[in-house]
């Protein structure tokens, strides 16, 4: 692995699979990560996977945990407008190993804080595990919406995909004031939103997140050191706050 | 040679603090001479530069346009300012501010944020801009990736109502609209795309779709923060493309968009004046 400064990384969002929009194979992932030295990357399915093939989706995800478990985790889908199939394929999911829950609105059809997907959400509480929701997207996946989903599942941890990204830099920052429970993934963002997050002292509130394969995970580090370069505020964003979201679910 | 071809500048404007200001990143906007360190150390020699003040206040707009052309001014072969224009003023006053920046103090080009200004692309003010600057012969250039005034598609469909107008797409859709815009580019000649936006995927998916013609770097910099523009000077560093087409994108291709084909001659004249 490349010797980053002196903390072993874990990645909050990465993506695996054959997709219509992206894709990314198992062993591209670990190359990626060694290059950056991301010790373990938590992944979910790509695109059509998200949306429609979501079995298919947590089954791809699972064998790849299942023969990489010492550098991946991986969260489990499921489309809300698919009801009680739905909650019965992320019990399955997360019975089977997989840590928490990705949902992303855009691809699934729906608004963010629409209750569609309280079922869901209320199948996640009984695993006590955190639950990624894609941001950033207008009308649709919002940072407040986001909030919206955490004050009604205040149990539950919750992490902002993509921190809101670019133009709703303000509006991620506002939400987290109402939701103790909500975390900023930093992937699809710069230097710009990252320097306003250490402005607002929200170190402690963000984790890192490459976004594999839209970006390239040793390029992001580095991009992400040029802000948050002391040791403590690396440390904090690379592992320790990850690991307080996930209950400590994703290793040592 | 690398060019920046999106990067902001706070003017000094008369009756405006400048002395501890921030700005919406809470980050202490740049002096002059910070501006232009910042891009001497991230080995960028040229750089489009838009205003700030502008887009939100239009009480603040002509003395910003005033101020960024005294600025500029010493630095002609490095600095190619826009002036922004509050669409929605009366007419009479666009064309005077239009004659101004364009006619007189010789800037490039006309800069807009459709979010901030309150109108959308397809507002009928923005088609009196679009002839004003097909008048002048320059470029506009757009605030993109934001619905409901400036999005990608949005774009598309102002290059595709005005074919002589030159447009420049600022932010490329941003994270998610860049896929607009290979159908956009592919037919229209009069659409360009600056890569400060789309992810490391798209910025890729776009070259591999479009070619390094249509492309420009720029970083959306100059406002407090060098690693803004070093960030995407490392996304564009692991593009995979040939040298030849990534020195196009890195600077040749804008430089020849704002210039044309001539555009060293022009730079090289620029330099000897100063």
């Amino acid at each position: 692995m490349k010797d980053t400064p002196g903390v072993p990384i874990v990645d909050a969002h990465v993506h695996l699979g054959e997709g219509h929009h992206l894709s990314l194979g198992v062993e591209d992932l670990l190359r990626q990560m060694d290059e950056a030295g991301v010790e373990r990357a938590v992944a979910c399915p790509v695109d059509h996977f998200v949306a429609v093939h979501n079995r298919e989706g947590n089954d791809l995800i699972l064998k790849a945990i299942r023969s990489h478990g010492d550098r991946l985790s991986g969260m489990g889908v499921a489309n809300p407008w698919l009801g009680e199939e739905a909650v019965d394929e992320v019990q399955r999911a997360l019975g089977e190993g997989l840590v928490g829950l990705f949902i992303h609105s855009v691809y699934q059809g729906f608004r963010l804080d629409d209750h569609i997907v309280d079922p869901l959400l209320a199948a996640v509480t009984e695993f006590d595990v955190p639950v990624y929701v894609h941001t950033g997207t207008a009308a649709q996946a919002e940072p407040f919406q986001a909030a919206e989903l955490a004050r009604r599942f205040s149990g539950l941890n919750f992490i902002m995909g993509h921190g809101g990204s670019s133009d709703y830099g303000e509006d991620a920052v506002r939400a987290l004031e109402f939701a103790p429970n909500l975390w900023l993934e930093t992937s699809r963002n710069g230097p710009a939103n990252y320097n306003f997050w250490r402005v607002k002292e929200l170190t402690s509130r963000v984790v890192f997140g490459s976004g594999a394969p839209e970006y390239i995970p040793s390029v992001e580090i580095e991009i992400l050191g040029d802000v948050f370069a002391s040791c403590e505020e690396r440390e904090a964003i690379f592992r320790e706050n990850i690991q307080t979201l996930f209950k400590g679910r994703l290793g040592s | 040679m690398i060019v920046d071809t999106h990067t902001h500048l706070r003017a000094p404007i008369e009756g405006v603090a400048q002395d501890g200001r921030k700005n919406i990143y809470g980050v202490a906007d740049e002096r002059i001479d910070e501006y232009l360190e910042g891009f001497e150390e991230n080995g960028v020699e040229a750089c489009w530069v838009f205003p700030l003040e502008g887009y939100r206040a239009d009480t603040y707009a002509w003395d910003e346009m005033e101020s960024l052309a005294r600025v500029c001014g010493p630095y002609p072969h490095r600095l190619f300012p826009f002036a922004t224009i509050p669409p929605m003023w009366p007419e009479k006053k666009v064309c005077e501010m239009t004659e101004r920046a364009l006619g007189e103090l010789g800037f490039y080009g006309l800069k807009f944020v459709n979010i901030c200004q309150g109108v959308s692309l397809a507002n009928p003010s923005m088609d009196r801009i679009a002839r004003e600057a097909i008048r002048f012969g320059v470029p506009v250039f757009l605030h993109d990736g934001s619905p409901e005034y400036c999005s990608a598609i949005q774009v598309v469909y102002y290059a595709r109502k005005h074919p002589e107008l030159r447009v420049v797409s600022g932010h490329g859709g941003l994270r998610e609209f860049w896929p607009e815009f290979i159908d956009g580019v592919r037919e229209l000649p009069n659409l360009q795309i600056c890569l400060s936006g789309p992810t490391q995927w798209g910025i890729q998916k776009l070259y591999d779709e479009l070619g390094p013609d249509r492309l420009m770097f720029g970083s959306d910099g100059g406002i407090g923060s060098h690693a803004i523009t070093r960030a995407y000077l490392r996304r564009l560093a692991r593009l995979k493309a040939p040298e030849e087409d990534r020195r196009k994108i890195m600077g040749i291709t804008g430089m020849r968009f704002l210039l044309g084909e001539d555009w060293e001659k022009v730079i090289a004249e620029k330099k000897n004046a100063v």
